[in-house]
C-alpha cells in the first residue's frame, strides 16, 4: 500500500486511541486541501499489509484504526486487503473518502462498506471550511455511522489538534492549521 | 661510553602514592603531606616544594631497595587508572550536561506550546508515548 504517513497513537480521529494511516496518491484532489503533497501517486512509501497489521498489532491499547489520505479508495485493492485483515481483529475501523456514498457505490466499493464502522465522506469544499466540527473538514462531508459499535452520540464538535514532541524536540502537528506554533 | 641514568617516576598523586603502599600491604602513617613508613628507621616520604614525594631514610635497606621499584611500578599502575576513572567521570558529567541541555529544551518547546494553546482557549491532555509528548487539544466554539 502506498502510504503517506502513519500516526501510531492519535486521538482526534476517531473515538478512542487510534492507529491513523494516511495513504498517498489522490486522483480527486480538492481546491485548498491541506494535504497537497499526499496527491502524487508517487510519492510515499509502499508499506505491505503485513508490515502495516504488525505495526497496529503492536500496540494492544489502540482502539481501532482510521484510513485518509491522499484518497484510500484509489488505491481499492490494497485497501481492500487492509480492511480484511483488520477485521479480523477486535478494533474499529473509520475510513475517510472524498468521494460520496453513491459514487463509492456506482464503482463498486461497497464490498468494504459491510466492515467499516464509520465512513466520512464528500470533497473538501473550500468555501464550506468549517474548523470547529469534529471529523469533518467541510460542512457538505457526512459522517455515516455504518455498524452498531457507534452512534452519532459520540460526536463532540469542537476544534481539535495534537501536537507531538519528540525526544529530541522535534514536532508533529496534527489537526487543522491554527497558528498555535506561530512565534 | 655512555651513561644511562634514569630517575624513579616522581610521586606526585599522593592518593596513588597511598593506594600502591596499601596494595603493597606496607604499614604507614601520614603527617600532613609526610608518609611515614612503620618499621624502618626515619623513613618517610615527604612532599617536596616541586610537589613530588621523596623518599628520605636513615638506612638504604635491602628492603628499602626492593621496595621503592615495586611502588612505583604500582602507582603508575594506580595513577593510569585513577587518570582513567576521572575520564569517565568528566564525560559522563558532559554527557549529563548535554542530556540536561536537551530535556530542558524540549520542557521549554512544551511549556510555550501549552501557553499558546491555553491563550486561544484549547484545553489540554497531555500523554507520553514512550520518549515523545502527546498533546492533544480541544477547543469548544459554542
Amino acid at each position: 500500500m502506498k502510504v503517506a504517513h502513519i500516526e501510531k497513537s492519535s486521538y482526534i480521529y476517531g473515538p478512542g486511541k487510534r492507529f491513523v494511516i494516511w495513504t498517498q496518491g489522490c486522483s480527486i484532489r480538492c481546491k485548498g486541501c491541506w494535504n497537497e503533497d499526499m496527491w502524487d501517486f508517487e510519492g510515499g512509501k509502499n508499506i505491505s499489509i503485513t508490515e502495516i497489521i504488525e505495526l497496529i498489532k503492536s500496540d494492544p491499547e489502540v482502539e481501532g484504526i482510521t484510513i485518509l489520505g491522499g484518497e484510500p479508495f484509489d488505491q481499492f485493492e490494497e485497501l481492500k486487503k487492509l480492511v480484511d485483515e483488520i477485521s479480523k481483529n477486535k478494533i474499529t475501523l473509520i475510513i475517510y473518502t472524498g468521494y460520496e456514498l453513491e459514487e463509492i457505490h456506482e464503482k463498486q466499493f461497497s464490498e468494504i462498506l459491510n466492515k467499516t464502522d464509520i465512513l466520512i465522506t464528500g470533497r473538501y469544499i473550500e468555501k464550506l471550511r468549517v474548523t470547529d466540527k469534529q471529523w469533518i473538514g467541510s460542512t457538505n462531508q457526512k459522517i455515516l455511522f455504518l455498524s452498531d459499535k457507534y452512534d452519532n452520540t459520540i460526536l463532540e464538535d469542537a476544534r481539535y489538534a495534537e501536537i507531538l514532541i519528540d525526544e529530541f524536540g522535534k514536532i508533529r502537528y496534527l489537526g487543522f492549521p491554527d497558528d498555535i506554533l506561530e512565534p | 661510553m655512555s651513561a644511562v641514568v634514569q630517575t624513579l617516576t616522581p610521586f606526585i598523586e599522593k592518593s596513588c602514592l597511598l593506594k600502591a603502599l596499601q596494595y603493597m600491604e606496607i604499614r604507614f602513617s601520614e603527617q600532613r603531606d609526610k608518609i611515614l613508613i612503620q618499621g624502618e628507621t626515619d623513613t618517610y616520604f615527604d612532599r617536596e616544594l616541586s610537589g613530588k614525594f621523596k623518599l628520605t631514610c636513615y638506612f638504604y635497606t635491602s628492603s628499602v631497595v626492593t621496595m621503592l621499584p615495586q611502588i612505583e611500578q604500582k602507582y603508575i599502575q594506580f595513577y593510569k587508572e585513577h587518570m582513567k576513572e576521572l575520564e569517565e567521570k568528566r564525560l559522563e558529567a558532559e554527557r549529563a550536561r548535554i542530556e540536561n541541555e536537551r530535556r530542558a529544551y524540549v520542557e521549554k518547546q512544551r511549556q510555550e506550546i501549552i501557553k499558546k494553546a491555553e491563550a486561544k482557549g484549547y484545553k489540554i491532555k497531555e500523554k507520553r508515548n514512550g520518549n515523545e509528548i502527546q498533546l492533544v487539544l480541544v477547543k469548544h466554539t459554542y
